[in-house]
């Protein structure tokens, strides 16, 4: 459990006697906004609410076991935000100015599509979302991205690009399980 | 949307009870609400998207009504509130299908609105406009109870 956690850094001998919470996990957790940390925040917060004055060690052990739940799923997400960061520098070093482009258009898509309309065929067919597929390649990363931030659909853009389709066909619909599938798809693929 | 922004894009709504009932949601789409089927959105002839299987994916509302089908409607003749049935509208401009509503338990109906809110309306007259046309097909099936 230390071991999975080591990346994380978290000070389990800090002697936080006579501060009310622990901090340590608490500032740990709150980098991160993943739902995992969230549920993790919420656990330091019940748990700094209910004692005023304790022994460290022995909340340190409490939390050592209610992290072990998180831990892997916080490590993942953690790499996964990582790795697209990594591969967003690279891509900016390439092209200046592609990120500020992509995340405009992006906006200009999501603030001029009709909210009557249900239709992703219409949605996809606007200007600011056929010029982001224009971006081609270098545009998978900004994507994968604001999929993993926020999911939208983003899948017709991702097809056009590269010619391929991840979600399994028991997926298709589910926007959740489709956004999935692509951040996987860019796992293998050295995307993120 | 705002109150003031459904009543701009669907005058209609003037003419009778309604109200919105969900937040705004991007995860199920109006066909998918009037068949049952929340947690996903079908309708979309693409292939990322649910289609039941076996019915040509094409945006045509013979594709439309071969869906409804598959999921257990049949054409029926007009939307009058029958016990035991559950109906649907299908609304179209043209011959391209633009919507679908939901009879509800009270004789209103229940959409989804594109990506915004779903509503309460009590007329099926209510969201004919520009925006979804009119209603071109009423469909029902047994009430799953």
């Amino acid at each position: 459990m230390k071991t999975a956690l080591a990346t994380l850094d978290f000070d389990e001998t800090k002697d936080t006697r006579g501060a009310r919470g622990t901090s340590a996990p608490r500032t740990l957790f709150s980098q991160y906004h993943l739902p995992a940390c969230d549920r993790m925040r919420a656990v330091s917060d019940r748990v700094s609410s209910s004692y005023e004055w304790y022994n460290p060690s022995e909340i340190a052990h409490y939390q050592w076991a209610v992290i072990g739940g998180c831990a892997l799923q916080i490590e993942k997400q953690a790499a996964l935000m990582h790795n697209l960061q990594q591969a967003w520098q690279a891509l900016e070093a390439q092209a200046p100015g592609l990120e500020y482009e992509l995340s405009a258009l992006a906006q200009e898509w999501k603030r001029t599509r009709q909210k009557t309309n249900s239709s992703v065929l219409k949605m996809v067919m606007l200007p600011a979302y056929q010029r982001i597929i224009g971006k081609g390649r270098a545009a998978i990363p900004f994507l994968l991205r604001e999929m993993e931030r926020e999911p939208d659909h983003w899948f017709w853009a991702l097809n056009a690009i590269t010619g391929e389709d991840p979600v399994p066909e028991e997926d298709r619909g589910d926007l959740q399980a489709m956004t999935n599938a692509w951040i996987a798809w860019g796992w293998q693929h050295g995307y993120v | 949307m705002d109150t003031s922004d459904f009543l701009a894009l669907f005058p209609g709504l003037n003419e009778c009870a309604w109200k919105k009932t969900s937040p705004e949601a991007l995860t199920y789409n109006c066909f998918s609400w009037a068949v049952g089927d929340p947690k996903r959105r079908w309708w979309e002839p693409v292939p990322s998207f649910y289609w039941p299987p076996g019915v040509p994916r094409e945006n045509t509302m013979e594709a439309y009504q071969q869906a409804f089908e598959a999921n257990g409607f049949a054409v029926c003749g007009d939307s009058t509130l029958e016990a035991g049935l559950e109906k649907i509208a299908l609304y179209a401009i043209g011959t391209e299908p633009q919507h679908a509503a939901r009879q509800l338990s009270t004789g209103a109906w229940t959409s989804k609105i594109g990506i915004a809110d779903d509503i309460e309306h009590g007329t099926l007259e209510a969201l004919e406009g520009e925006d979804y046309g009119r209603v071109a097909l009423i469909m029902q099936r047994q009430k799953i109870t």
